[in-house]
């Protein structure tokens, strides 16, 4: 599968979502959790994302099981917040990972997080921010003015905003009615299948325009056109 | 750009005599600048002033309006970012017929796009303009097809053609319609103005490049026309995304006037994906009218969505209407919810109810669309003003239920919420919607 994503669709980064180790949702062992992480490692050469959940108790454990496990691999731990950063910016700090800090939708909590977890004396250079985002529709637009925000400031010589920023545009969609509802049922909404890739290229190009730096994403479809529209905006080719 | 005070008071009489209402003419000019007063007040206001002052409020891009009424505006605005400000008028959607489709072909997409209707958070969005393109040659049938989609679907209309007497035979055609006149280049700009202005539409300009472009949309104006809009020539998605920020940006901060008017765009990109992205960065760059290849209601919902959120007015937390909400096929049994109306905080609870597979009602009061904290700690969404709000629409007529899951960020107003209703009982949720899902497996089912 990991395989698959990065052959045949070019991903450059893997996420692995740890979801099975949420006790109401196959409450699985940090154990089991190293074991599928490690087997991502050996099936692709991609940097992995190691993504949790907000069951705080069993995801630290998992997150240090992992960070240990995986030392000196430079995994991207998804995410710490400000009511729960110190266990697992401790391990990558220790085992040599970089985190995601995630911050809901604000650019000053954001900032906050990103100078309590550098006074724990991690580098910027291992902080990656999530501003949170929902689907297009539900909310995006809070999203996109808060990363025009952090942009601005960070290029403007605020450092504490200045990291490369991260969204999950994938995991939103696949929630909405809009990636599930039948065009029988909603006539204007037209064809299923076109709409589920339109409406996540539409979150990812979007909040790309906003100042993503790296985007989680679910559809191969949708994840085939942002990347061609990002080699074309780089590189400048039709 | 803006004047300040002192600018503005050296151009009033200085004598002070009160009829404004301002004690002297300095202050007058204050409330001037802070857009408090309009110059209109000051009876003694010379031709200059109401010159100087009528150019500097001038948004830095030039206002368009299009369609029979002038309705659909586009341009005026004045900030790069939404965050800044607002933008003004929304990026407008068309959808393109040519003159060489088959005669069966046209009717339906011409009734498709006036049929296509998008209800979205409680608007209803339409195609806003049809656009109708002269692959053929002969000026006769061109004016007669935008004839038949400006009677069809009545709205404004981009008329396409490289032909000067094609455009000219559709501009007499649909006179009335406000339609715009697509494109004029340099060497047809004078002429087209002139078919335009006969016919009230608007003319779009093209050239090869940004500097003939601005020296043609100059020329035009310094002849005494200003209904323009410009069609860049781009020839990848690099150039598209640039140009747009670049005419904008020069536009808007160094007020450069021959930029300062709404783009125009055919979208060219063949796929749908691929169609999207353009569209998709018209829509967060600035443009002004897009036009796509087809009407494929995928697409234009996804296009409408983006664009509804981009143009949201950021200051305002968008807003649900204050009732109870049916969250799939709810009975009188079915559990019941309460949250507050901002839009985003009803969107996810709303779908993570849905999410779980339970039908349940939720209860939306009225809360100046805040969310559970802000809104709570506004004390717009208080224990007594959930119960009140309860009783005032009548759930406890609809519905035997007497359980009500809060937020489990208010778990503080479960004692007044159940004494404000009583009988019932009150359970606190999770703090975050997210975690609705399983709270509804674990405790409701
Ligand atoms: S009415 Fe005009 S002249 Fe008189 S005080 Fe006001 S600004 Fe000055």
């Amino acid at each position: 599968m990991a395989g698959l994503c990065v052959e045949k669709y070019g991903a450059e980064l893997i996420s692995v979502r740890l979801d099975g180790t949420h006790p109401e949702r196959g409450n699985r062992t940090p154990e089991q959790a190293v074991e599928v992480v490690k087997s991502v490692l050996k099936a692709v050469d991609v940097p992995l994302i190691v993504t949790g959940h907000n069951y705080f108790d069993r995801i630290n454990d998992v997150m240090k099981a992992v960070a240990q496990a995986c030392a000196g691999e430079n995994l991207l731990l998804n995410w710490v917040e400000q009511n729960n950063y110190r266990t697992i910016a401790g391990v990558a700090i220790a085992y040599g990972h970089c985190v995601v800090a995630q911050a809901p939708i604000d650019v000053n909590i954001g900032k906050q997080l990103n100078i309590l977890l550098t006074n724990m004396d991690m580098k910027q250079e291992q902080i990656v921010m999530d501003p949170m985002t929902g689907a297009l529709g539900y909310g995006i637009e809070y999203t996109y003015s808060v990363m025009e925000r952090i942009r601005q400031t960070g290029l403007g010589g605020d450092k504490m905003l200045a990291g490369p920023l991260i969204v999950a545009p994938g995991q939103e969609c696949v929630k909405v009615k809009e990636f599930k509802a039948s065009e029988k049922d909603f006539p204007a909404w037209g064809d299923l299948s076109k709409r589920a890739a339109l409406w996540e290229l539409s979150t990812a190009l979007g909040l790309l325009y906003a100042g993503a730096d790296l985007l989680i994403m679910s559809h191969p479809d949708a994840v085939r056109e942002l990347k061609s529209a990002i080699s074309k905006l780089m590189d400048g080719q039709k | 750009m803006a004047l300040s005070g002192l600018q503005i008071q050296k151009l009033l009489p200085k004598t002070n005599c009160k009829e404004c209402g301002s004690n002297t003419c300095l202050a007058f000019a204050m409330k001037l600048a802070a857009k408090k007063a309009e110059l209109k007040e000051c009876p003694y206001a010379s031709d200059e002033a109401k010159q100087v002052l009528g150019a500097a409020s001038e948004p830095p891009v030039k206002e368009i309006g299009l369609g029979a009424e002038g309705a659909l505006k586009l341009g005026a605005e004045t900030v790069l970012y939404r965050h800044e400000k607002t933008f003004v008028h929304q990026t407008a959607l068309a959808v393109n017929v040519n003159d060489t489709d088959a005669p069966g072909a046209v009717d339906a997409t011409l009734a498709a796009i006036r049929d296509y209707v998008l209800v979205r958070v409680g608007e209803t969005l339409v195609v806003d303009m049809v656009a109708v393109t002269q692959k053929g040659s002969d000026a006769a049938a061109f004016a007669a097809l935008a004839k038949k989609a400006w009677e069809t679907v009545k709205r404004p209309l981009v008329l396409r053609s490289a032909s000067v007497e094609s455009l000219k035979a559709a501009a007499e055609a649909v006179k009335g319609s406000r339609s715009v006149l697509a494109s004029a280049t340099p060497e047809t700009a004078e002429a087209l103005a002139v078919i335009a202005k006969d016919n009230g539409h608007a003319l779009a300009l093209t050239a090869p490049s940004l500097n003939e472009l601005v020296l043609a949309s100059a020329a035009v104006k310094a002849g005494g026309f200003n209904n323009l809009i410009l069609q860049f020539q781009t020839h990848s998605l690099a150039e598209q995304f640039q140009t747009n920020i670049i005419a904008r940006r020069t536009a808007i901060k160094d007020a450069y006037k021959p930029l300062g008017y709404p783009s125009l765009r055919f979208i060219e990109a063949t796929g749908l994906l691929g169609a999207a992205v353009e569209a998709i960065t018209d829509i967060c760059k600035y443009g002004g009218i897009c036009v796509l290849p087809s009407l494929d209601p995928a697409l234009v919902s996804a296009l409408m969505t983006l664009r509804m959120n981009i143009y949201t007015d950021p200051q305002k937390p968008i807003q649900v209407e204050p009732k109870v909400y049916p969250i799939g096929e709810p009975t009188a049994t079915s559990p019941v919810f309460v949250t507050t109306n901002f839009s985003l905080t009803y969107f996810i609870v709303s779908g993570e109810i849905e999410n779980s597979g339970t039908s349940a009602w939720l209860v939306v009061p009225e809360c100046e669309g805040l969310s559970v904290l802000t809104a709570w700690a506004a004390g717009k969404f208080s224990g007594a003003g959930i119960g009140k709000f309860i009783k005032a629409i009548g759930l406890e007529s609809q519905v035997q239920t007497r359980q009500i899951v809060i937020p489990g960020y208010v778990a503080q107003i479960s004692g007044e919420l159940e004494e404000s209703l009583p009988g019932w009982k009150v359970l606190v949720g999770p703090q975050e919607a997210a975690d609705l899902e399983s709270y509804i497996k674990a405790r409701l089912k």
